[in-house]
């Protein structure tokens, strides 16, 4: 049955694309009718619950993958761990901001320095069989590189920017500390050590 | 924030893509790969599709998907008219050469992928049993999602609880204490009879 819907689902369009793939307007009208995306329809609206379903395709990914709780992250004291009160509620919104955003900066690189180190492979091994194309590979070898350097000096302005938010925010939690339980200093004594950890963590 | 950086991985990749570009021209048979672009969908409440039609020998057909996350969950189905038809199906990052995931549609009718990444992606479509094959390729591309973000912060009594001070809490610290007498001990010991003899 399935198999024959395959069929008719196939038959009902052109069945030879003399140019090669051809796109299709999405509908589920068409499609539907295989099980397969029915299956795919269904888990589309469920998606929020099936994050752990989809896994990394490479091991770059997986490490890519958000982790809010590395090894070795600090655990740090405070009067109002819940964020129960608005002032600190505000602060650690805007913290849990500040982690996804170096999250997201730090499989950025990742990616980055995996295409990189392709790019390069790629180069070098055509360039050891092609001995002409290897000259004009050299050339472009040093522009990779040059590009690289390049991000590399745009990662570090952005981490600088995340990393004066994150102590910024660690500063608002202080301030809180401070007017809600007078604990004071709450940053030198406590909030210093998960910004030396997140300063660490991200650094390159 | 500016979000920029994060935007569209084109923009963080361009200079870099250039490069590989440059790599690929020294390749003598550089692949051509049709891109596949996942748009919204009336009949799509979470994310984009993109889907597209073909038939395939064993010349492979190629496809990339660019700007993905690793926050998106990615679904790639190919399919065949009939169970048996046989196209052989691969998922690659950076170099097509270097599978990371392979499937066919042999013994269903379907190849299905889900994972997630960052970057971009390279799809391969090739017929496994040398036939031409009619086939549909549907690419599912979800909503970023975030997973659970656990707070840093534990309550001041659980904080103290955890972190005991001073060296009295420490029998492990006393030990090593002491083992640093006893060598100072030792080394004062032998410096005097040496100076004794």
């Amino acid at each position: 049955m399935k198999a024959r819907l395959r069929f008719l689902l196939l038959a009902a369009l052109p069945l030879v694309s003399l140019g090669g793939p051809i796109a299709m307007p999405f509908s589920a009208d068409t499609f539907g009718k295989v099980k397969d995306i029915g299956e795919l329809l269904q888990k589309v609206d469920k998606a929020k619950d099936s994050y752990g379903e989809y896994k990394g395709l490479t091991d770059p990914d997986k490490t890519a993958d958000p982790d809010y709780n590395p090894p070795g992250s600090p655990q740090v004291p405070s009067d109002c761990p819940e964020g129960g009160q608005a002032c600190f509620a505000a602060a650690y919104e805007k913290l849990n901001r500040c982690r996804t955003n170096l999250e997201r900066l730090r499989a950025v690189r990742i990616e980055t320095e995996e295409f990189y180190k392709a790019s390069l492979s790629f180069g070098d091994d055509v360039s050891s069989i092609h001995g002409v194309a290897g000259l004009a590979w050299q050339a472009e070898r040093r522009k990779i590189e040059a590009s690289f350097k390049n991000f590399k000096g745009i990662y570090e302005k952005k981490y600088q920017e995340l990393m004066s938010n994150l102590q910024q925010t660690l500063f608002d939690v202080s301030a809180c500390e401070k007017e809600v339980y007078n604990e004071s200093d709450w940053f030198n004594r406590y909030g210093f050590i998960y910004y030396q950890f997140m300063e660490s963590r991200y650094a390159w | 924030m500016s979000p920029h950086l994060f935007r569209t991985g084109a923009l963080r990749l361009l200079p870099l893509l250039a490069g590989l570009a440059a790599a690929h021209a020294a390749d003598p048979t550089p692949p051509s790969a049709y891109t596949l672009k996942p748009e919204p969908n009336k009949d799509i409440a979470n994310g984009k599709i993109a889907a597209v039609k073909s038939e395939v020998g064993t010349e492979p057909e190629r496809y990339v998907v660019e700007n993905l996350t690793i926050l998106q969950p990615v679904q790639l189905m190919v399919l065949t008219p009939k169970a048996g038809e046989n196209l052989k199906v691969q998922v690659s990052k950076h170099l097509w050469d270097k599978v990371e995931q392979e499937g066919s549609t042999g013994a269903t009718g379907a190849a299905v992928f889900k994972f997630r990444t960052e970057g971009d992606i390279k799809i391969k479509v090739v017929s496994a049993d040398g036939e031409s094959h009619a086939y549909q390729l549907i690419c599912w591309v979800g909503n970023a999602q975030q997973p659970p973000i656990k707070s840093p912060f534990v309550s001041m009594a659980a904080f103290k609880k955890s972190t005991p001070g001073g060296l009295s809490a420490s029998p492990a610290l006393w030990a090593i204490v002491g083992l640093l007498g006893a060598i100072v001990l030792l080394l004062a010991v032998i410096v005097l009879k040496k100076k004794n003899t």
